[in-house]
C-alpha cells in the first residue's frame, strides 16, 4: 500500500499546481465558450459556429499549422545536424589529443549557437529590422553584389514567412541542439565502434545506432520546439506589428485583438477547439505507446 | 498475479482521477460563488459600515473608524466678486485679514485696495485701513502685505517704471521703505529684483525671496546670508516660511529648515514622503517647530524632528484636487482648524473654505466610486472634487493608466477588459481610446438614456452634441462630456474646396489648399475632416475605391504644398515643420494662411483660447470667413457606467455631475462644454488685457481674447453640429504605415491600396 501511495506524493505539488493553475481555468474557458461574452446567457454551439465561419481564425489556424509544419521539422533537422557535428567533432578531437583534453574547440560553437537565447527579444528584434527595412543592411549588400537598387520591405511582405522562419531558427536551434546532445550522450561510445569494426559507414551508424538510441529525445524535443514555436508570436509582434503580412498572421494575433475588444466568447471556443485538436495525436502517440508497451 | 496487481493498480488510477475531476468540477462551478444574505453573527448596528476594499466589487463589513476634516464654504462680502487676491494673512491680535485689489483691466495695475477683517463668523470691511491710500499717494501698485513678527505691517509693490518697493506702514498712515537700493536692476539688468515674497522677524530682519534663494537682511538693511531653495518661477511663492530662529524651504527634493544664525541647514526630510506637487505645495508653521504642506492631496503634517507625514486633511476629498481652482492663502485657525481662498485661474472669483475636525464623519468615506480613464482628465478631476464636496459620505478614486502624458498600451487595455470580464472594473468608465463598441455589444456599458434625457430634458444641455450617441433602439450607453471641432479659415472659393475629397483635390488657387506637414498629419486631418465620406459609420473602416481617392487626394495635396513623410533637421527649420504627430493631425495653420504659405487654415478648436489668433486673423483678412467641416465634431470625455458597477445610482449621480453647469462652467482646455448653459457662460466670459502672441521666422502676430461677436458666432456654430467623428485608431495607423512607400514614391497608390486592404480585411472579418 505504501509503495503505491508513495509515487503519487512526489507527484502531488506538480499535479495539484497543474489542476490549480491549468485544469480549473480550462474548465472555464470550456464553460465560458457556450456562453456569451460577459457568462451571463448560455448561447450553446453559436461562438464555435462563429469562429468557424470567422476567415480571419481560419487564416491564422492555416497560418499556425505551416509554420508548424515547415518550421518544426526544419528545426528538429537542423539542430540534429548541429549537434552530430558537434558531437562527432568533439569525439575526434578527443580521440586525436587524448581525454583529459576536455575544453575543445567545439565548445565555442556550442556557445555561439546558444548565445541567441541569451539575446532579449527586443534587442534581438531591433537588430533583424535593422537589417530587414527597406534601406536596411540586408538590401544595401544585395544592391551592392547585383548592381541593382533593391527595396525590398522584408518584415511586410510575402518574405515575410522566411523572415520569421529564420528568426525562430535562430534563436532556437542552440536550445533544441543542446538536447540532442544529451541524448547523443546516452548513447554508449562501444556501440559505435563495434559497428565501425563491422565496417559500418556514417549513415549506416546514424540510422541503425544515432536514431534509434534518441526515440525517446526525439519526442522531448518535438514537444518542446512545439511549445516554443507558440513563442515565436513575440518575435512576430515586435518585427511587424499587430496585423503583419497575411502570412504570418498567426493564432496569438488573433487572440490579442480578441481579447483587446473583449470577443472573450470567441476567444475560449478558439482555445477549446485548439486544445482539442492539440489533444488528439497527442492521445493517439500516447495510446500508442502504451500498446507497445503492452506488447 | 501480475495481471491482478496491474488492474488494481489502474482501478486506484482511475478512482483518483474521478475524485479529482468531481472536486475540479465542484470548485469551477461553486467555489467562487459569493454568500449572500445577512452576516452569520447578525451584526450591523450603526457602528459598522460597508466599506469598500481597494479591489473593485468587493465589499467588507468592518467598524469604521470616526472623525475627519469636513469642509464649508465661508461667506466672502459680496462686493469682493470683481476684486482681485492680494493676501491672506493673520494680522493684529491674531485675526484673519485679507487683502484684495481692484485693478485697471487691461493692466492689471492696482487702482484700490481693500482689507478685510474676519469677526465674529463672518468678513467685515475695514474701512480705517490707510494703507490703500498710502500706497495710492506714492502710485504703488501693491503686490504683498505682510505682518510682521515684530508686530509691524509691510507692504510691498511696484512703481511705474515696474521697480519694486518695500515699505513699513506705520500707525499713523505714514510709510518708511526698506532696503531702497536692493530691488534695484543690478549687473546691467533692464529690471530689478520683484520679490515673489518677504517676511520679517521680531528683530526686524527681513527675509527677502529671491527665485532660487532667499537673502536674509538686518533690521539697518545689511545683507546677511542667502539660504538656497529650488527654483520657482512664479510671482508668488509659498514654498517656504520663517519662524524666528529658522526658515524651512524645499530644496533638492528636501524639506530643509535653515538656522536663522548662520544660514546653515540643520535638518533635511525626504520630500516623497509628502506627495503631491512639490512645484505647488504652500508650507507654513504649526506655532510650536512643526510644518504643515499643502497641496492638491491634502494637508500633511510632520512634527519637528520627525520623519514621519501624517496626512490631517484628505484633499482629494474637497476643493484642494479642485483642478479649476488655485489655492492662494492658507491658514491655521484657532482650533486646529484651517482656511483656505482659492481662485479660478486669474486672480479674480475669489471662494473660501472652512476646514474643521467632524468627528461625526467617518474617517474614510464609505463609499467609492470608482472612476476609470486611460488618460487623466482636468473635466473629470473637476467632477469627482465637486461630486466629493457636495456628498460626503462618497469617496471618487479616479484611476489613469497613464501619468504625465505617458502612452496608452494595448496591455492596458488588457488588463481593464480582465477586471471587466470578471465583472469587476472601475464604476464608471472613461471611454476615451477604450474600444466603446466593443462594450456595448458585450453589454459591458449599462443604458444611460434617462440621465442623458432628463439632462436633455431639462433643456440645458446641446442636444446636437448627445443625441448622435443615441442607439437605434433610443439606448444610450456613453455621452460625451466636452466636444471639439476643426474651424476653417479662408475666403470663400478655398473654403468650397473642403465639400469633398474631389474638390479638395481638383483645388486650383494660387497657393496651395493646406499647410505643408507630414503626411501622417495630413492623413489624419483629411481622415476627420472627411470621415462621413470615408469611413462606413457602422464598422468605421474604409471602402477600397474610397481609399484610392483619399490616398490620391492626400497626394495631390501634399504634392502641392511639399508634404514629405519625414523632413530633414533643415527642411524643418526652412519650412517651420516639424516630424511630430498629432492624433486628429490638426497642427493649427491660420497663421500659415496669415502668412500667404496656404489658401485656407484649419484650427482645432477646444476652447476661446484657440480661437484669439484665428480671430486676429480673420480681422487682417476682411475677405475671409470661419466655416466648420460639415457638421462633424470631435467628442471626448466619453463617459459610460459599467453595468457592474457596485453603485449604479452614485454612478448615475456622478455623470449629472459631469453633465452639470458647475462642472462645465470651467474651461479646463480639454474641449467645449455640452451644457447649454455653461456654453452660454464662456462666450459671454471677457478677458481683459489677455493677450497671445505667435512668432516664428519674420513673421508674429498678436491676438487679444476674441470680441462677443466672435464668440457668439462660434456658439451658434456649436449648435448646429450634429456628427460626431472618431476616427479608428487601429484602422488609421494601417493607412498610415501601408502609405509611406506611396508618399515616397517607391510604388503605386494600387499596390498601397492593396496592401492596406489585405490588413484591414483581417481586421474586418476578427
Amino acid at each position: 500500500m505504501r509503495r503505491k501511495i508513495v509515487p503519487w506524493l512526489f507527484l502531488a505539488p506538480s499535479l495539484g499546481g497543474v489542476i490549480l493553475f491549468t485544469g480549473l481555468p480550462f474548465l472555464d474557458v470550456v464553460k465560458r465558450s457556450f456562453q456569451d461574452a460577459m457568462g451571463t446567457r448560455f448561447v450553446g454551439t453559436d461562438n464555435y459556429q462563429a469562429v468557424l465561419a470567422n476567415s480571419a481564425f481560419r487564416l491564422a489556424a492555416g497560418n499556425t499549422v505551416h509554420f508548424l509544419a515547415v518550421c518544426i521539422p526544419l528545426l528538429m533537422a537542423v539542430s540534429f545536424t548541429a549537434a552530430l557535428l558537434i558531437s562527432s567533432g568533439s569525439n575526434i578531437s578527443r580521440e586525436s589529443k587524448g581525454a583529459e583534453d576536455t575544453g575543445d574547440r567545439y565548445s565555442v560553437f556550442r556557445t555561439t549557437l546558444v548565445l541567441p537565447m541569451t539575446i532579449p527579444a527586443a534587442s534581438m528584434v531591433l537588430v533583424w529590422k535593422i537589417l530587414l527595412c527597406p534601406d536596411g543592411v540586408l538590401n544595401q549588400f544585395l544592391s551592392g553584389v547585383s548592381g541593382q537598387a533593391w527595396q525590398v520591405d522584408w518584415a511586410f511582405s510575402r518574405w515575410a514567412f522566411p523572415v520569421l522562419t529564420a528568426t525562430y531558427l535562430w534563436k532556437n536551434t542552440g536550445y533544441d541542439m543542446i538536447l540532442w546532445l544529451a541524448g547523443l550522450q546516452g548513447i554508449s561510445g562501444e556501440l559505435y565502434e563495434a559497428a565501425k569494426m563491422d565496417g559500418a559507414g556514417v549513415f549506416a551508424r546514424i540510422r541503425y545506432i544515432t536514431l534509434p538510441g534518441l526515440k525517446g529525445t526525439f519526442g522531448l524535443v518535438g514537444i518542446l520546439s512545439v511549445v516554443n514555436s507558440f513563442r515565436v508570436y513575440r518575435e512576430a509582434y515586435l518585427l511587424a506589428g499587430p496585423y503583419p503580412d497575411a502570412s504570418i498572421y498567426l493564432i496569438p494575433h488573433l487572440f490579442a485583438h480578441w481579447f483587446l475588444n473583449l470577443d472573450i466568447q470567441k476567444m475560449t471556443a478558439a482555445a477549446a477547439m485548439m486544445t482539442v485538436i492539440a489533444l488528439i495525436p497527442a492521445v493517439i502517440m500516447g495510446t500508442l505507446g502504451m500498446k507497445r508497451r503492452e506488447t | 498475479m501480475k495481471v491482478i496487481k496491474k488492474n488494481s493498480k489502474n482501478r486506484l488510477m482511475r478512482g483518483a482521477a474521478w475524485g479529482l475531476a468531481i472536486c475540479l468540477i465542484m470548485s469551477a462551478l461553486g467555489g467562487c460563488r459569493k454568500k449572500t444574505g445577512p452576516s452569520e453573527d447578525g451584526t450591523g448596528g450603526e457602528s459598522q459600515t460597508q466599506v469598500r476594499s481597494p479591489i473593485y466589487g468587493q465589499n467588507e463589513t468592518q467598524i469604521g473608524a470616526m472623525g475627519r476634516y469636513g469642509e464649508t464654504k465661508v461667506q466672502l462680502p459680496q462686493n469682493i466678486e470683481e476684486q482681485s487676491f492680494i493676501q491672506f494673512i493673520r494680522g493684529k491680535n491674531d485675526r484673519m485679514e485679507l487683502y484684495t485689489a481692484e485693478r485697471v483691466p487691461d493692466t492689471g495695475t492696482v487702482l484700490e485696495t481693500f482689507r478685510y477683517v474676519y469677526e465674529d463668523g463672518s468678513w467685515q470691511q475695514d474701512q480705517d485701513w490707510a494703507g490703500n491710500q498710502a500706497m495710492k499717494d506714492l502710485e504703488i501698485s501693491l503686490t504683498d502685505i505682510v505682518f510682521g513678527m515684530d508686530g509691524n505691517y509691510y507692504a510691498g509693490g511696484t512703481d511705474r517704471d515696474y521697480s519694486y518697493h518695500l515699505f513699513r506702514l506705520e500707525g499713523d498712515g505714514s510709510v518708511q521703505e526698506l532696503l531702497k537700493d536692493e530691488f534695484k536692476p543690478k549687473n546691467g539688468q533692464e529690471y530689478g529684483l520683484v520679490p515673489p515674497k518677504f517676511e520679517v522677524l521680531e528683530d526686524g530682519r527681513t527675509a527677502v525671496y529671491d527665485y532660487r534663494e532667499v537673502v536674509l537682511y538686518d533690521a539697518s538693511g545689511k545683507r546677511l546670508f542667502a539660504m538656497a531653495k529650488d527654483f520657482s518661477g512664479d510671482t508668488r511663492d509659498s514654498r517656504g516660511f520663517c519662524t524666528n530662529d529658522e526658515f524651512v524651504t524645499v530644496y533638492e527634493g528636501e524639506i530643509v529648515r535653515y538656522s536663522l544664525q548662520d544660514g546653515t541647514i540643520v535638518e533635511n526630510m525626504d520630500y516623497s514622503e509628502i506627495q503631491g506637487s512639490r512645484e505647488t505645495v504652500k508650507l507654513l508653521g504649526d506655532g510650536s517647530g512643526g510644518i504643515y504642506a499643502v497641496n492638491e492631496i491634502g494637508v500633511s503634517h510632520s512634527n519637528k524632528g520627525g520623519t514621519l507625514w501624517e496626512i490631517l486633511i484628505d484633499g482629494t476629498l474637497n476643493h484642494l484636487a479642485m483642478r479649476s481652482l488655485i489655492l492662494r492663502g492658507f491658514l491655521e485657525g484657532d482650533n486646529r482648524d484651517f482656511y483656505g481662498v482659492f481662485t479660478g485661474s486669474g486672480t479674480t472669483g475669489m471662494e473660501m473654505f472652512h476646514y474643521e475636525y467632524d468627528p461625526d464623519l467617518e474617517t474614510v468615506p464609505p463609499l467609492t466610486l470608482t472612476v476609470y480613464s486611460l488618460k487623466d482628465n482636468s473635466t473629470v478631476r473637476q467632477a469627482a472634487s465637486l461630486f466629493q464636496s457636495e456628498h460626503p459620505n462618497v469617496r471618487v478614486e479616479v484611476r489613469t493608466a497613464v501619468e504625465n502624458g505617458g502612452t496608452v498600451t494595448e496591455e492596458m487595455i488588457q488588463g481593464l477588459n480582465t477586471e471587466l470580464l470578471s465583472g469587476k472594473g472601475a464604476d464608471i468608465l472613461i471611454l476615451d481610446g477604450l474600444p466603446a463598441r466593443s462594450y456595448i455589444e458585450k453589454g459591458i456599458l449599462m443604458d444611460i438614456s434617462d440621465v442623458v434625457e432628463a439632462a436633455e430634458g431639462s433643456g440645458e444641455m446641446l442636444n446636437n452634441l448627445l443625441d448622435g450617441f443615441k442607439e437605434k433602439d433610443e439606448a444610450m450607453y456613453q455621452v460625451p462630456a466636452r466636444a471639439a471641432f476643426p474651424l476653417l479659415i479662408g475666403e470663400q472659393e478655398a473654403l468650397q474646396a473642403y465639400f469633398s475629397l474631389e474638390t479638395m483635390a481638383n483645388y486650383q488657387g494660387e497657393e496651395p489648399l493646406m499647410r505643408i506637414t507630414n503626411y501622417e498629419n495630413l492623413l489624419r486631418e483629411i481622415a476627420h475632416l472627411r470621415h462621413e465620406e470615408l469611413f462606413d459609420p457602422e464598422s468605421g473602416v474604409i471602402e477600397r475605391d474610397n481609399l484610392v481617392q483619399y490616398l490620391e487626394t492626400v497626394k495631390t495635396i501634399g504634392d502641392a504644398n511639399g508634404s514629405k513623410t519625414i523632413f530633414s533637421e533643415e527642411e524643418g527649420e526652412k519650412y517651420f515643420v516639424s516630424n511630430y504627430v498629432l492624433p486628429n493631425g490638426i497642427l493649427g495653420s491660420a497663421t500659415e494662411y496669415d502668412r500667404g504659405v496656404c489658401s485656407s487654415g484649419i484650427e482645432y478648436l477646444d476652447g476661446y483660447w484657440e480661437l484669439c489668433v484665428a480671430a486676429e486673423v480673420r480681422n487682417r483678412h476682411p475677405e475671409s470667413k470661419f466655416m466648420t467641416a460639415g457638421k462633424i465634431y470631435l467628442p471626448s470625455v466619453m463617459a459610460g457606467i459599467n453595468s457592474s458597477a457596485a453603485h449604479k445610482e452614485e454612478a448615475k449621480q456622478f455623470i449629472r455631475c459631469l453633465l452639470s453647469y458647475e462642472v462645465q462652467k470651467e474651461d479646463l482646455s480639454d474641449g467645449f462644454p455640452v451644457n447649454k448653459r455653461a456654453l452660454q457662460s464662456w462666450a459671454e466670459t471677457e478677458r481683459e488685457g489677455f493677450s497671445v502672441g505667435v512668432g516664428y521666422g519674420d513673421y508674429s502676430i498678436s491676438a487679444q481674447w476674441p470680441g462677443a461677436e466672435v464668440r457668439q458666432e462660434i456658439m451658434d456654430m456649436l449648435k448646429e453640429l450634429t456628427v460626431p467623428v472618431t476616427v479608428d485608431e487601429t484602422v488609421m495607423k494601417m493607412i498610415v504605415e501601408g502609405s509611406r512607400n506611396y508618399y515616397d514614391n517607391k510604388e503605386t497608390v494600387q499596390q498601397a491600396a492593396d496592401g492596406i486592404m489585405r490588413k484591414l480585411s483581417i481586421y474586418m472579418t476578427e
